[in-house]
């Protein structure tokens, strides 16, 4: 009868929490992301964004994909709410009828996953792989590739296309396929870091015939389906083809060369092949080098966010990795990292014990007992150990405050469904589902599950070790202060208890905000900045102050933490959005993007050089006046400066009339030169940097001395033979006054793709000959000549005509090591 | 028809169901625009076997077509049937695609005037082919082709009176020939 | 398709030098048949070539003989000549033996035909392969040629042929008309189409020696032709040749040797041609040498005697007063 009467009571039960579950209807979802191609993990880079409805997912996906498939440089905004996966394996909280959308930005791959109910979703997603062919050699002249330049964003990110021309042995066909892959390679140029999703071009009659081979599948075909996605058949009147990549950074400095290689093959060999290399960012354009700009940060007003002395609750959770001894319900003595746990709860609930503002209200402790051995026997085991923790814990209290606990202690036995988790975890699917076998078919019949178990002849071997992982215990507790003292007060109190200062007992928010107010020194201040931060989050309250504080402090140090602001910023809402509180129409539960907080994000993304996020959120501050200049600088260091649009102009306009020097800088990436060229004579000559920039200017306008068009517009009536040296010689003495000002620019000129590579050598080579014979320049000699080789190796002949040897011979070491 | 030839057509039969048996493999069905024209029904199937290579089979046949020369008597015509089995070379690269070279092996019996003699009999041969094949869409195709080859043949022949002497007394007659055995323009239609 | 003319002289020699053919054609009429053709030298911008081409239609065992019959053996070599890579034009000569019999009539042909005649044709590209190409040929074969035959006919029972004694002797036009497939190591697309770059360094040496004659040649002729007999703009030489006339025309020479001829065989021995070419050059600038002393000689005689006549007019001038 017992039996029965149980069984009824905790089928009842589950019911009540199967009711409870759809009233919430809040489930954790998790899985793993893994790569279709061979299996292997995405660890890094996706988001998995939560919706509670499929249709608003469905709205993100379908305009996010357009977005993607237009190539748009505009960010991506998601209304549904953003997670991060942990390696490669995610755990969200959606509703059961919502659903996810996973976004793999830098491989531009997006998922959408209803949930329906489910509890574990994994998603393989289908990652750009690398296309192989068995190549012939084939000595054919081979067709070039047009590259334009390639500006960096300040973001680190690098956008463009190249264009592949067809002609000669590689014109089109329509019984040919052309594929090509652009791959990147580090800086040994050994390892292939990443690959671009490749353009096959099918003709016709290729595609066609294809289907008439034998065993030709076409779905599992990955060439014949990224032939499905071009715009277009291969023929022999194909001119070109744009291939447009984009890719990240990790720092200015990384070397990264882009190559490409491609094939084409008709239906009996391969019969044109190449690989190149298009460019390598240890060379870049970056129009907004040398934009000055000087940011303000943006506080809070304190007295917003005053908080006053109230009840603050706030809940303390730790896992306890106990061991306790066989059969008994008292911790193993030799257990010392579980004892060691025990002993900080005992302290910190002491601790809350001995604040005389702070008391422990409520305790839970749960814990989980494996199931090996009788079963009724594990549960009163379990129950009598979490009892004998309880008490264990709370035997620090004084008998007057532990009567004032709420107390409760949940034990569980694990099932053996848990120990079949584990192994399939483990591989060990065969002997997992062997358990799951056992489980099911003695279902209910605890102790014969066990008796089975036992007798599995890899019990001891592969299942008795793994028990140790499903014993448990978590404890958590909470505790309330409150404290009402004066702003004198708490300064003294602070500057003479050693444990308010290092954190052993808990502040309240009104006394952080007090202390904010009264104390100077940064250091001690961002400390405090951290514990109000993390005290706000235990109780689960909204205060972006000490948040905010602490952004500004970093920046005015130069440190860069783009993740601090993160959770007072929400993509969906606009600047300064109230969130209503739902008890009480006259409180705001909290306010999404304060603005002072979107411009301390926007500084903050534009320092971490994340400058198409910059703009992003720029832009929510687009209508307040007294961010205008951070508006328009983000948008200039974003690119969208051109001034083929309003705002462009309007960008171009506030930004050029900052400064002399932005205004050279702005008038020179648009290429209006004349005015160009009236800011730099605006400048201060006797600077490094006018002479750089005045070497710059020459080169982007006259394309470094080749541009002849240009030239005999400007300089007409020269002789033709003269403009190219004349250009080339102006520009050679600026960059090399540019170097007897400053020696650092000849870093500055090696990596500047806007000069070109002969120039940056000539000028190099003849500086350090004006050096040669100065005493202790020797080591500056070695870096220019170094310089001078790493721009054309040719030059090596005539360095060594001027040089001596030893001298050549460091420089030649030195232009190997990656500066 | 004699029992060899029977039983050598019932393989043939079979033969051609084979085909329908491959799963992934491409299987084609055509027949000789030519040979309609002179009716003579005709039907053949085409398998892709390998990268560069098919194999065909077509049958085709006549009985008392519209050119049948019954000058030595109304109960003679032109009567026949043949089977052709081959296997296909194709040049360029893709099978059913372009030029191709055949090999194959002609069998048919055969009862027909001509030139003021009656013949009958039984003939067999292996013969060369060549043709091209344009693709008109992704499952229709044009071939052309023509061949040659060796024909082995044995059976009877008769010229003169009428009525007709019975067959065992008609005299004998066998040897091997060198001539064109195929000529045409199909249609080809891919099933799968 | 026309690919420019290519100087190939670092090419190795060509790997699709032999290729074999068979006439499709032919082939629809049951005529077996297989062609081979080699490259006659194996240099690059070499467009000869040599083939044979055997057409073997043998008579068949039949218990009848049919009433129709067309049975030959050919052999016939031929020489073509590539115009470029597409086009070719050639000759051939043909051994034919034959047996033809019409179904309709009684009298069949049999004999021997020999003859030539020239062929021209188009060969263009069709596959490539790993190591090999096919091509296709589409060429026409017109000759006449002399034949000797005999007539025969069925004999009554059909199993064999009378033959007629008297031999008949004519001559007939022969055409052949072909569509072949070319099998080759290498395609002929961009085979024949080089030229000898050997030729074209011994056209520009000779331009460069003429040039250089020239502007020799006008500077003394222009000094000649203005009246002053002056070559290097010397008052000394005017005199000299007043007065030594002789010795002016060995100055002059040795002008020439200096300025045309030494320099012309220096340019002539750093060229990269052979011996022959090199000889056939220095024979050259020789006789221009020659010829320019020959013209030197004329105009100076000329020159003389004007001014003869000058200075006896003004004697006789001198005189009369």
């Amino acid at each position: 009868m017992g039996k029965v009467f149980r069984h009824i009571v905790s089928v009842l039960l589950c019911l009540v929490n199967l009711q409870a579950a759809f009233a919430q209807d809040i489930k954790t979802v998790s899985g793993v992301i893994t790569s279709a191609e061979d299996g292997s993990p995405i660890s890094d880079g996706v988001t998995v964004y939560t919706y509670m409805t499929t249709a608003e997912a469905r709205d993100d996906y379908n305009r996010i994909k357009q977005m993607l498939e237009e190539n748009s440089l505009a960010g991506y905004v998601f209304s549904g709410i953003p997670n991060s996966t942990l390696g490669n394996y995610y755990s969200v909280q959606v509703a059961g009828t919502g659903a996810l959308l996973f976004f793999y930005e830098d491989a531009r791959v997006l998922r959408m996953e209803e949930v329906k109910g489910r509890l574990e979703i994994n998603v393989a997603l289908k990652v750009a792989r690398q296309i192989q062919k068995a190549v012939i050699e084939a000595d054919n002249p081979k067709p070039y590739v047009v590259l334009e330049s390639i500006p960096i964003s300040g973001d680190n990110e690098i956008a463009s296309e190249f264009t592949f021309l067809f002609y000669g042995d590689a014109a089109g066909r329509s019984d040919a396929r052309f594929a090509i892959q652009a791959y990147l390679l580090g800086e040994d140029r050994k390892d292939t870091l990443q690959y671009f999703h490749p353009i096959v071009l099918d003709g016709k009659d290729y595609h066609k015939t294809q289907l008439r081979r034998k065993d030709f599948n076409p779905e599992e075909d990955y060439l014949y389906q990224c032939a499905e996605e071009a715009p277009d058949f291969l023929s022999d009147s194909t001119a070109s083809i744009t291939y447009p990549f984009r890719f990240k950074l990790e720092s200015r400095d990384d070397v990264r060369y882009f190559c490409y290689k491609y094939w084409m093959e008709d239906y009996n060999q391969v019969f044109v092949q190449d690989s190149a290399q298009v460019f390598s960012t240890a060379r870049l354009q970056d129009p907004m080098q040398f934009l000055e700009y000087q940011f303000d940060t943006y506080n809070l007003n304190p007295d917003d966010y005053f908080v006053d002395a109230q009840r603050e609750r706030h809940t303390g959770k730790k896992e306890l990795p106990l061991r306790f001894m066989v059969g008994k319900s008292r911790i193993d003595p030799a257990d010392t990292t579980g004892l060691r746990a025990l002993a900080e709860i005992k302290q910190e609930i002491s601790d809350i014990a001995s604040d005389r503002d702070a008391s422990l209200k409520e305790i839970y402790i749960s814990g989980v007992a494996s199931p090996e051995g009788n079963y009724s026997k594990n549960v009163d085991l379990a129950k009598a150990r979490m009892n004998y923790l309880l008490d264990n814990i709370l035997s620090v209290l004084p008998s007057y405050s532990r009567q004032r606990v709420y107390q409760s202690g949940t034990s569980r036995v694990a099932a053996w469904e848990e120990v079949a988790d584990i192994l399939e975890r483990d591989s060990l699917q065969a002997l997992s589902d062997q358990i799951r076998e056992i489980a099911s078919t003695y279902s209910g019949k605890m102790d014969s599950q066990w008796a089975h178990v036992q007798r599995l002849p890899e019990y001891q071997a592969l299942i008795a070790p793994r028990l140790p992982e499903l014993r448990s215990v978590s404890c958590t507790y909470l505790s309330e202060v409150y404290r009402k003292l004066l702003p004198e007060e708490i300064l003294e109190k602070y500057q003479s208890d050693p444990e308010y200062r290092n954190g052993k007992k808990k502040l309240t928010l009104n006394e952080y905000w007090n202390l904010y107010r009264m104390l100077d020194d940064e250091e001690e201040l961002e400390g405090l900045y951290k514990r109000g931060i993390t005290a706000a989050g235990e109780m689960s309250y909204f205060w972006p102050l000490p948040a905010n504080n602490l952004a500004v402090s970093y920046i005015r140090n130069g440190q860069v933490d783009t993740t601090l602001l993160k959770p007072y910023l929400h993509e969906g809402y606009s600047v300064n959005r109230p969130i209503m509180s739902m008890s009480d129409p006259n409180k705001y539960e909290r306010v999404w993007n304060l603005d002072p907080i979107v411009a301390n994000q926007v500084i903050m993304l534009l320092n971490a050089k994340s400058s198409t996020r910059a703009v992003f959120w720029a832009t929510y501050l687009k209508n307040l006046p007294q961010y205008n200049t951070l508006y328009h600088i983000a948008r200039c260091l974003g690119g969208y400066y051109q001034v083929n649009n309003e705002e462009g102009r309007e960008t171009f306009l506030v930004v050029s009339r900052s400064s002399t020097r932005n205004a050279a800088v702005m008038n020179m990436a648009v290429g209006s030169w004349a005015n160009a060229e009236k800011a730099l004579d605006a400048l201060p000559q006797d600077e490094a940097l006018t002479q750089y920039m005045r070497c710059q200017f020459l080169s982007r306008k006259f394309g470094g001395g080749r541009d002849y068009g240009r030239m005999q517009e400007e300089l007409w009536g020269m002789d033709e033979i003269g403009l190219d040296i004349m250009v080339s010689d102006a520009a050679k003495s600026f960059l090399k006054e540019a170097f007897r000002l400053d020696d650092s620019y000849r870093l500055t000129a090696q990596k500047d793709a806007f000069l070109p590579e002969d120039l940056v050598a000539e000028a190099c080579l003849e500086w350090a000959q004006e050096l040669k014979d100065v005493p202790g320049k020797e080591a500056v000699v070695k870096d220019y000549l170094a310089t001078c080789l790493r721009m054309n190796r040719n030059m090596l002949r005539r360095i060594q005509a001027g040089f001596p040897d030893g001298i050549v011979n460091a420089a030649r070491v030195r232009m190997n090591t990656f500066e | 028809m004699a029992r060899p030839v029977k039983a050598y057509l019932l393989v043939m039969t079979l033969l051609l169901l084979l085909p329908l048996q491959g799963a992934a493999q491409r299987l084609a069905i055509k027949t000789n625009v030519l040979s309609l024209a002179t009716a003579t029904p005709n039907l053949g199937f085409e398998l892709v076997t390998g990268e560069r290579l098919s194999l065909s089979i077509s049958a085709f046949g006549s009985a008392n077509p519209y050119w049948s020369d019954h000058s030595l008597g109304e109960e003679t015509g032109t009567s026949f049937f043949a089977m052709r089995p081959e296997i296909r070379y194709w040049f360029n690269g893709r099978p059913l695609t372009r030029f191709y070279a055949g090999v194959n092996v002609l069998a048919a019996t055969y009862d027909f005037p001509l030139w003021g003699m009656l013949h009958k009999g039984t003939a067999a041969g292996p013969g060369l082919s060549f043709g091209y094949v344009i693709n008109l869409g992704k499952r229709l195709d044009l071939e052309f082709t023509s061949g040659a080859g060796l024909l082995f043949y044995w059976g009877k022949r008769f010229s003169g009176d009428t009525p007709l002497p019975a067959e065992d007394t008609m005299p004998d007659t066998k040897g091997y020939k060198l001539t064109p055995n195929q000529l045409g323009i199909s249609l080809v239609y891919i099933i799968k | 398709m026309a690919q420019e003319s290519s100087h190939t002289d670092e090419k190795e020699p060509s790997k699709g030098f032999l290729a074999l053919k068979t006439n499709l054609l032919e082939w629809t009429v049951a005529i077996p048949n297989v062609s081979m053709m080699i490259d006659l030298s194996g240099k690059p911008w070499n467009r000869s070539v040599a083939g044979i081409t055997l057409k073997y239609k043998w008579r068949t065992n039949e218990t009848y003989v049919p009433s129709y019959m067309l049975n030959l053996l050919e052999i016939r070599p031929e020489y073509r000549y590539y115009l470029n890579n597409k086009f070719f034009v050639g000759g051939y000569a043909a051994y034919n033996n034959f047996a033809a019999k019409l179904p309709g009539k009684s009298i069949g042909w049999t004999g021997f035909t020999a003859g030539g005649g020239a062929s021209a044709g188009m060969e263009l590209p069709l596959y490539q392969y790993r190591k090999s190409a096919l091509d296709i040929e589409f060429g026409l074969s017109l000759g006449a040629h002399y034949v000797l035959y005999q007539d025969f006919a069925i004999d009554a029972s059909q199993t064999g042929i009378d033959f007629s004694d008297t031999r008949s002797g004519r001559i007939l036009p022969y055409p052949e008309l072909r569509i072949a497939l070319v099998w080759r190591k290498t395609s002929v697309k961009g085979k024949y189409n080089s030229t000898n770059p050997m030729k074209e360094v011994y056209a520009r040496e000779r331009e460069a020696i003429q040039i250089n004659l020239d502007a020799t040649n006008k500077e003394t002729f222009d000094a000649m032709q203005q009246g002053r007999l002056k070559v290097y703009q010397n008052d000394v030489f005017q005199d000299l040749y007043q007065s030594d006339p002789d010795a002016y025309r060995a100055d002059f020479e040795a002008y020439l040797q200096e300025s045309f001829v030494d320099i012309a065989m220096d340019n002539i021995e750093r060229s990269r041609l052979d011996e022959r070419s090199k000889d056939k050059l220095r024979k050259w600038v020789d006789s221009l040498r020659n010829k320019t002393l020959a013209e030197f000689d004329k105009t100076v005689k000329a020159e003389l005697r004007k001014q003869k006549e000058t200075e006896a007019s003004a004697d006789k001038l001198k005189d009369n007063q």
